[in-house]
C-alpha cells in the first residue's frame, strides 16, 4: 500500500465531496478500496475518513415520505437485519445478507457496495495488463483465462462483470440514487448511475469529481407487486454470484401489468433486462411468460468461449426470479 | 561508510543504505491543498485532521485497555496488533479479507483486522482473541473448540473462535446447524475441520444436539 | 538378543492372523489384536488445545524479535524470460531499507512465474512494500507453455534448451504385467474413457516462511514454518555453511502444511538467512498469499486416457492407459491411476510427465493418488455400469483386500446404499446419486527414532523429540502412549516437541509421523515403568516383577499400593531419565491401509451446482492411539477431498503463464456452508508393524474423496464426470445444456 494522508472531517457530505474534488478518495467500510490499494491498483494520496463521518442522514435507514432511504454508509449487516428494509422488500435484505460473510457485512456499506469495482483477476493484480487500467487490449479476450469473474454481455473490450450483490434488487425496486453534487442533493435514476467500461478507467459509475452518494430512496412499491432476488453461487456462501437476477412483478387481474428485471455479475455494470420485461408485460404469470422472458433476457449475450455457461445461468435466475416473485409478496 | 556486502551469498551489494527521506518528503509537498480544506471544512469543529503519511501517534482501545501506538495511517490494525503490540492470535493468511484467520471484533461485531485501518479504530472498542479468554480462563467456546477438537493446525483457530462466539452469543440456544454454518461462513480452515466446529459452537450455546450425529464411530 | 513375539494382528472380530516377529530386547511386547486399552484408542482432546483456542500458541508467523526486520522476494511476472537489467538504487536509498540483494542478475533466466528476482530487507513492512515498489526489472519476455496439452504440443518452447518437455519417465513410468491386448479383445465389456484433473495448491494458512536470529557466538536460532526440523536445520546449516549443530530450528506450532513444507530450506529462507548473518539483526521471511499460490508447490495435473475390460463374471481382466501432466518446471510425476485397489491380472500403464513454465509441484496430501484413484473409480464404475451389476457389488467382487470387504459393507450400510441406489437420482430439476470409492496407502513408518522421557519426583512427565506437530496431533499421540504405559491421564505428560535440541524425529511426510515416532514413546513409557518398579520393589522389599500397573495405581504383594504420587516421591532429585527407539518393523497384517468413502450429492441440474450431502468414510489406520483427533483427520481429508473434486483450480495466464486468481476468493477451497455431514468409521486393527499396531491416517483419508463425489455426481445426472473440478459450467456442458 503507498503512503497516504489519512483527512478526518467533522462536517458531513459536503465537506466530504469538497476533499474529493481536490482529488482525494473516499474511504468507508473500504473492503473494496483497501483491496485495491494493497495491490498498489488505487494509490491514493489523500484518503478521506468518509466511514467514520457521524451524520444520521447517511446512516438511517428511514421511511418517509417518498419512501425508505437508506443512508450510504448504512452496512450490508444492517440492511440484512433491518425490519424497515424487510418490510418494503425481503429480496433487498436477502441480497444483503447472502452477500460475502459476516465480518464483510459488518464494514460494507451501501455506497460502496454501488461503487466496487470488478473482481476480475486481471484488473487486481497489478502486473497484469489490464485494459480498464490502461493497457491496449484485455487478455481475458486474447485467448486469457476466462474466470468466473467475467461477464457474457458487453464482452467489447473488458471482459469484465461487476460483482456486487445489492444493485440488481435496488434496480429492480425502482431506487434513486441521492447523490451530493456541489451544496445540493440530487436524485438520480438507477440507470443514470452506470457508465460502460472505458480505458483506462476504473470505476463503473458515473460520478463527477466531487460528487458523493449519499443515499438510496426506494420508492413505495404499488399495490399487487413482488420483488423476488436469485442468484447462482458455486459455494453456498461467502462466494460471488455467478448471475444473479432481482425482478419485479406487478399483476393486474390475471396479466402481469409491470416488471423490473435487472441482471448482476453478467455484464461490466448492473444490467437491465428491458426485453425480458417487454417479454413479460402483459401476459400471464406463469412458467411460459417466464420462459419467454428468460430467452428475452439473454437475447445479444455476447458470451465468450469459456463462459457459455453463465447464458444458462442467467435464464434460470430470470426464471427462478419471477417465479418466487409470482409467488410471494414484496 | 564503505559499500558493504549484505544479505547475498557473495557478491551482492548494499549501496548507501540508510539514506535521505524521499517517500516522507515527496507526499508532504502533495498535502497543501486538502489539509487546508480539511480545516476550512471543519468549521471551527475539533474532529477535523490530516494525518500522516508519516508515522501517527494514536491510541487505541484493545481489549479494554488503553495502547499508544505510533503507526502510519496505511498500517492495518492487523499490522499493528501483530507486530506493534505483540498480539499475535490473529493471524495473517490471506491479508485482502478472504479467510477470517484475522477476525477480531470492532465495537462487539466480527470484522477482518486486514481489511481495517488501525486510525480507523481510534474510538472503538476492539477485542481481539487474547481478550476473549486465556487458558487458565476459558470462554465457553474455546472449551467446546478442545473438547470436540474443532481445531487442527490451529492457523484459523483464533478467527474462528471470534466469529463462533458473536454467533453463539448472538443467537443462543436457537442457534442450529444452518445458523453455524450461515454466520462463521467467512472463516475459511484448509485443515477442514469445519464439522468439529459445527458440533463445538452447537455445544457451546447449549443447543439441542443435532438429530443425526455427524460421525459414530464403527468400531 | 531379540526374542520371538508370537501375536494376533488385524481387527478384532476379524479379520485377523497370527505372526511371530523378532522383538528387540529392548522393546516392549506388542499389544496385538486382542488388547485392552485404558487410554489409547479413546477421545483425548489435544494436550495444546487452550494454547491454540486462545492466540497463546505462537506459530513462525507469530514471532516477535527484538530489533527483528523483514525480508521478502521481488519476484518475476513473467513465465519465461531474461531478466535484461535490474536496477535497485530507488529502493536503497529508502529509509529503513536494510539490505537489497540481486537473487538473478541481468542475463539470468526465469523459468516460472513468481521465480524471486531480488531480495530485500527492511524495519517495517511499508518500508518493504514501498522498497519492492521502487525496483525496476525489465525483462525480456520469451513467453512458452503452462500447460500440460502446450508443454507437449510439436514444436513447444523447452524448459530445459537440452530436453524435451515431455518425459516418458523410463522404467519407473511404466507398469506392465500379463497381455492386456489380448485381454481387452476377449472381454465381456469393455470401456474407455479420459479423465482429467486439474492443478491444485496446498494453501495451508500459514504461508512458508521462517525467522533467522544470528547469535553472536555464531550460533543460529530458527523458526521455521516446516514438516521437517531436522532437514531444515541441515539444509539451513549447509546454506550459511556451519555445521548443523550451530543452527537450532525451532516449530513449536505449524500452520498446516500438507506437504509443501517438506525438505530443504527456500530461496526466500535463504535471502533471510543471508540477511540475519550479515546485519546481525534478526529477520522474518513469510510468503504472501500470492507467492504461496504461485510458487510453494502444488499437486500436478493429470490426463488420464484409460480403458478397462471385464469378464462376464464381473471380474476386470485388463487396464491399459497413459497418463501425462506437468509437475511445473522440473520433471516430477503426475499420478495416473492406481493400480493397486483391484485385481488387475493385465496390465500396461504408462505415466508420462510434460515440463512447463511453472512453480514446481511438491507434495501433496498422497501425492499421485486423489488424481489416480479419481480416474480408477471413475473408470470401475463406468465398467461396472457397462456391464449392468452393481458399482458395489463390482467392487466387491474385485477387491483383495480382506478388511476392505469388510469396509465397503460397513460403508454401504450407513449409507443405506440399496435404498438410495434404488431411489435416486429422482425427479424434478434437483437430482440426487450416491457412489464410492477406495482409498489405498502403503506407509508404516520407520526409522531409528528416540524419544526421551524424563519423570521428576513431583510426578510432573517429559517427553521430548525434534519432531514438529503440524496439526494431526503428534503431542497428543505421544503423550496418550505414554500415559497408557504409565496408568496416568495423557494431560499429565508434557511433551516438548518441533525444536532440534531434542532427539532427531521424522519429517511428517505420507503420514509416517505417528508409527514412526509413536512406538518409541511406548517404549520410552515401557522403560520408565520398568524404573518405577524397581523403586517400588526397593520399597516394598520385593522384585521388581512383583510390582505391576493395576489400572492406575502400582500393585505389589501383600496389598501394596501406590498411586502415581507416591510412586514418584521415590524418585531422586536428579529425576528419572529414560529413552525408547524406534525398531525395525515387523511383518504386519496388511502393507496396504485400506479405506473407502461413500458420497452423497444433489445436482442442480439447471444450475450445474453441486451440493454435497452427505459423506461416510470408513478408514483404518492401524491402531488409532487417540480417536477424537484421528476423526479429525478424517474430517479434514474427506472436506480437502470435497474441496478438490469441486472447486481448486489453479488458473493460469494461457499466455501471461502467471496465475490469475491468486487469493481465496477467486481459488476457492470448501467451505463451512459446503460441509455436508460426515460419518466417520475407524476399523481399528493391530497393523502389526510395531509394538503399539500403528499406521498413519493423514493421507488415506483424503484419497478416495474426489472420485466418490465424481462418482454420485455421475449416478445424479446419468453422465460420466470425467473432469475436476466439477463446476457447474461441467456439469451444464455434460448435460448438453450448453455447447
Amino acid at each position: 500500500m503507498k503512503a497516504f494522508r489519512y483527512v478526518r472531517v467533522s462536517g458531513g457530505a459536503g465537506d466530504v465531496g469538497k476533499l474529493v474534488r481536490k482529488g482525494a478518495t473516499l474511504k468507508a467500510g473500504g473492503c473494496d478500496l483497501l483491496d485495491r490499494m494493497k495491490e498498489r491498483i488505487a494509490e491514493p494520496a489523500d484518503v478521506v475518513a468518509f466511514g467514520e463521518v457521524q451524520n444520521e442522514y447517511l446512516r438511517a435507514i428511514a421511511a418517509t415520505p417518498d419512501g425508505l432511504r437508506i443512508g450510504a454508509l448504512v452496512t450490508l449487516a444492517e440492511i440484512a437485519a433491518s425490519k424497515k428494509v424487510a418490510a418494503h422488500s425481503a429480496a433487498l435484505a436477502e441480497a444483503a445478507r447472502r452477500a460475502a460473510s459476516p465480518q464483510v457485512r459488518h464494514r460494507a456499506t451501501l455506497g460502496g457496495n454501488l461503487c466496487q469495482h470488478t473482481r476480475c483477476g486481471y484488473y487486481r493484480i497489478a502486473t497484469f495488463p489490464c485494459w480498464r487500467r490502461g493497457a491496449d487490449v484485455c487478455p481475458v479476450l486474447v485467448d486469457g483465462a476466462v474466470q468466473d469473474t467475467a461477464g457474457v454481455f458487453d464482452n467489447g473490450e473488458c471482459a469484465s462483470a461487476h460483482p456486487a450483490s445489492l444493485p440488481p434488487v435496488l434496480g429492480a425496486l425502482g431506487a434513486r440514487v441521492v447523490v451530493r453534487a456541489r451544496k445540493e442533493r440530487e436524485e438520480r435514476a438507477f440507470e443514470a448511475l452506470w457508465r460502460q467500461p472505458a480505458k483506462g478507467v476504473h470505476e463503473d459509475v458515473a460520478l463527477a469529481p466531487g460528487e458523493v452518494i449519499v443515499a438510496v430512496v426506494l420508492p413505495p412499491l404499488p399495490a399487487r407487486t413482488n420483488v423476488a432476488y436469485e442468484a447462482v453461487r458455486q459455494r453456498a456462501a461467502f462466494d460471488w454470484a455467478l448471475a444473479s437476477c432481482a425482478a419485479r412483478v406487478t399483476r393486474d387481474g390475471g396479466k402481469v401489468k409491470a416488471a423490473s428485471i435487472w441482471l448482476g455479475s453478467v455484464a461490466p455494470t448492473p444490467r437491465r433486462a428491458v426485453a425480458a420485461e417487454k417479454a413479460l408485460v402483459g401476459k400471464a404469470p406463469g412458467a411460459a411468460g417466464f420462459a419467454a422472458a428468460a430467452d428475452a433476457a439473454v437475447a445479444g449475450a455476447s458470451p465468450l468461449p469459456g463462459n457459455t455457461y453463465k447464458v444458462e445461468l442467467v435464464k434460470v435466475v430470470v426464471r427462478r426470479a419471477l417465479e418466487r416473485a409470482a409467488r410471494r409478496e414484496r | 561508510m564503505a559499500d558493504k556486502k549484505v544479505g547475498g551469498a557473495g557478491g551482492v551489494t548494499r549501496r548507501a543504505l540508510l539514506k535521505g527521506a524521499g517517500a516522507a518528503g515527496a507526499a508532504a509537498a502533495l498535502a497543501g491543498s486538502v489539509e487546508a480544506l480539511a480545516q476550512e471544512t471543519d468549521g471551527g469543529g475539533a474532529g477535523g485532521a490530516v494525518a500522516g503519511p508519516g508515522p501517527v501517534r494514536m491510541t487505541l482501545s484493545v481489549n479494554g485497555k488503553a495502547r499508544k501506538i505510533v503507526a502510519p495511517p496505511r498500517r492495518t490494525l492487523l499490522d499493528v496488533l501483530r507486530s506493534d503490540l505483540d498480539l499475535t492470535g490473529a493471524k495473517k493468511a490471506c491479508d485482502r479479507g478472504t479467510c477470517g484467520a484475522c477476525t477480531i471484533w470492532l465495537d462487539g461485531k466480527p470484522v477482518y483486522a486486514c481489511m481495517v485501518l488501525a486510525i480507523e479504530a481510534i474510538g472503538h472498542e476492539i477485542t481481539t482473541i487474547e481478550g476473549l479468554g486465556t487458558p487458565d480462563a476459558l470462554h465457553p467456546v474455546q472449551a467446546a473448540f478442545g473438547k470436540h477438537d474443532a481445531l487442527q493446525c490451529g492457523f484459523c483457530t483464533p478467527g474462528f473462535v471470534m466469529t463462533t462466539a458473536w454467533a453463539v452469543e448472538k443467537h443462543g440456544k436457537r442457534l442450529d446447524r444452518q445458523l453455524v454454518m450461515a454466520e462463521t461462513s467467512g472463516n475459511l480452515c484448509r485443515c477442514g475441520t469445519y464439522s468439529h466446529v459445527i458440533a463445538a459452537a452447537l455445544d457451546a450455546a447449549g443447543a439441542a444436539a443435532d438429530a443425526a450425529p455427524d460421525e459414530r464411530e464403527g468400531r | 538378543m531379540p526374542r520371538k513375539v508370537t501375536y494376533t494382528v488385524g481387527r478384532a472380530g476379524g479379520p485377523t492372523r497370527e505372526i511371530t516377529v523378532d522383538v528387540h530386547d529392548l522393546d516392549v511386547d506388542p499389544w496385538g489384536a486382542d488388547a485392552e486399552l485404558r487410554v489409547v484408542g479413546t477421545d483425548v482432546p489435544r494436550l495444546e488445545a487452550s494454547q491454540k483456542t486462545t492466540g497463546a500458541a505462537r506459530y513462525t508467523y507469530d514471532v516477535n524479535r527484538p530489533n527483528m526486520a523483514l525480508c521478502r522476494l521481488l519476484r518475476s511476472p513473467h513465465a519465461h524470460a531474461t531478466v535484461r537489467s535490474v536496477d535497485t538504487s530507488r529502493a536503497e536509498r529508502l529509509r529503513g531499507v536494510l539490505g537489497v540483494n540481486v537473487l538473478v542478475p541481468a542475463g539470468g533466466r526465469i523459468t516460472f512465474a513468481g521465480k524471486g528476482v531480488v531480495a530485500v530487507c527492511a524495519e517495517n513492512e511499508e518500508t518493504l512494500d514501498d522498497a519492492l515498489h521502487a525496483i525496476d526489472v525489465s525483462y525480456d519476455v520469451t513467453g512458452g507453455p503452462v500447460t500440460t496439452d502446450d508443454g507437449r504440443a510439436p514444436g513447444a518452447e523447452r524448459v530445459d534448451p537440452k530436453r524435451d518437455n515431455v518425459n516418458a519417465g523410463g522404467r519407473r513410468g511404466r507398469q506392465e504385467r500379463g497381455d492386456p491386448q489380448a485381454a481387452m479383445a476377449a472381454a465381456a465389456t469393455k470401456v474407455s474413457a479420459t479423465f482429467r484433473t486439474q492443478v491444485q495448491t496446498h494453501s495451508a494458512l500459514e504461508t512458508h516462511g521462517c525467522v533467522v536470529e544470528h547469535h553472536d557466538d555464531g550460533t543460529y536460532t530458527v523458526w521455521a514454518s516446516t514438516q521437517g526440523t531436522n532437514a531444515f536445520r541441515g539444509s539451513m546449516a549447509q546454506t550459511l555453511g556451519v555445521p548443523a549443530d550451530r543452527v537450532r530450528v525451532i516449530t513449536e506450532h505449524m500452520g498446516g502444511g500438507f506437504g509443501a513444507k517438506l525438505g530443504a530450506i527456500d530461496e526466500w529462507d535463504r535471502a533471510a538467512a543471508f540477511f540475519a548473518r550479515d546485519l546481525m539483526r534478526p529477520v522474518k521471511a513469510m510468503l504472501l498469499r500470492r507467492a504461496e499460490h504461485q510458487v510453494a508447490g502444488c499437486r500436478p495435473d493429470s490426463i488420464q486416457e484409460l480403458s478397462m475390460a471385464c469378464d462376464g463374471d464381473g471380474k476386470i481382466t485388463a487396464l491399459s492407459g497413459t497418463t501425462h501432466g506437468t509437475a511445473g518446471n522440473g520433471r516430477g510425476g503426475a499420478g495416473a491411476a492406481n493400480t493397486r485397489i483391484y485385481r488387475i491380472p493385465n496390465l500396461a500403464m504408462e505415466q508420462v510427465t510434460v515440463s512447463t513454465f511453472t512453480g514446481r509441484a511438491r507434495a501433496f496430501r498422497a501425492p499421485g493418488h486423489p488424481q489416480g484413484v479419481f480416474a480408477l473409480e471413475g473408470i470401475v464404475d463406468a465398467l461396472a455400469i457397462a456391464a449392468g451389476i452393481d458399482p458395489l457389488e463390482f467392487r466387491l467382487r474385485n477387491d483383495p483386500h480382506p478388511l476392505r470387504q469388510v469396509q465397503w459393507r460397513l460403508g454401504a450400510e450407513r449409507m443405506e446404499w440399496d435404498r438410495k441406489r434404488r431411489e435416486f437420482p429422482g425427479t424434478g430439476a434437483v437430482r440426487r446419486g450416491v457412489c464410492c470409492a477406495a482409498a489405498v496407502w502403503r506407509q508404516k513408518g520407520g526409522g531409528d527414532y528416540v524419544v526421551n522421557l524424563e519423570i521428576r519426583s513431583d510426578g510432573s512427565v517429559t517427553v521430548k523429540n525434534a519432531v514438529q506437530d503440524i496439526g494431526t496431533g503428534t503431542r497428543t499421540v505421544l503423550a496418550v502412549l505414554v500415559a497408557e504405559e504409565l496408568g496416568i491421564a495423557p494431560e499429565q505428560v508434557t511433551v516438548r516437541i518441533g525444536d532440534t535440541q531434542y532427539p532427531a524425529g521424522p519429517s511428517s511426510g505420507g503420514s509416517t509421523t505417528a508409527p514412526s515416532i509413536g512406538p518409541a514413546a511406548r517404549e520410552a513409557g515401557h522403560h520408565a515403568r520398568l524404573r518405577m518398579a524397581e523403586l517400588l520393589a526397593e520399597d516394598w522389599s520385593c522384585k521388581p516383577g512383583e510390582v505391576r500397573l493395576d489400572g492406575v495405581r502400582f500393585a505389589g504383594p501383600g496389598g501394596k499400593s501406590a498411586t502415581w504420587g507416591e510412586a514418584c516421591s521415590l524418585i531422586d532429585k536428579s529425576g528419572l531419565s529414560v529413552s525408547g527407539q524406534r525398531r525395525k518393523n515387523y511383518g504386519g497384517f496388511s502393507g496396504e491401509t485400506a479405506g473407502c468413502q461413500f458420497a452423497q450429492v444433489a445436482v442442480d441440474t439447471e444450475t450445474g451446482v453441486i451440493r454435497v450431502e452427505r459423506v461416510v468414510a470408513v478408514h483404518d489406520a492401524g491402531r488409532i492411539v487417540d480417536t477424537l483427533t484421528a476423526r479429525s483427520q478424517v474430517v479434514g481429508g474427506v472436506i480437502q477431498g470435497i474441496s478438490y473434486a469441486l472447486h481448486e483450480d489453479r488458473q493460469l495466464d494461457r499466455n501471461l503463464g502467471d496465475m490469475v486468481n491468486p487469493t481465496f476468493d477467486t481459488y476457492r477451497i470448501l467451505g463451512i456452508g459446503d460441509t455436508p455431514r460426515i460419518d466417520c468409521l475407524l476399523t481399528t486393527l493391530d497393523s502389526g508393524f510395531n509394538n503399539a499396531g500403528m499406521m498413519g491416517l493423514g493421507e488415506p483419508v483424503t484419497v478416495p474423496t474426489a472420485g466418490a463425489v465424481a462418482n454420485a455426481v455421475s449416478h445424479a445426472i446419468g453422465v460420466r464426470m470425467t473432469e475436476i473440478p466439477i463446476t457447474p459450467a461441467r456439469v451444464l456442458a455434460a448435460l448438453g445444456g450448453v455447447r
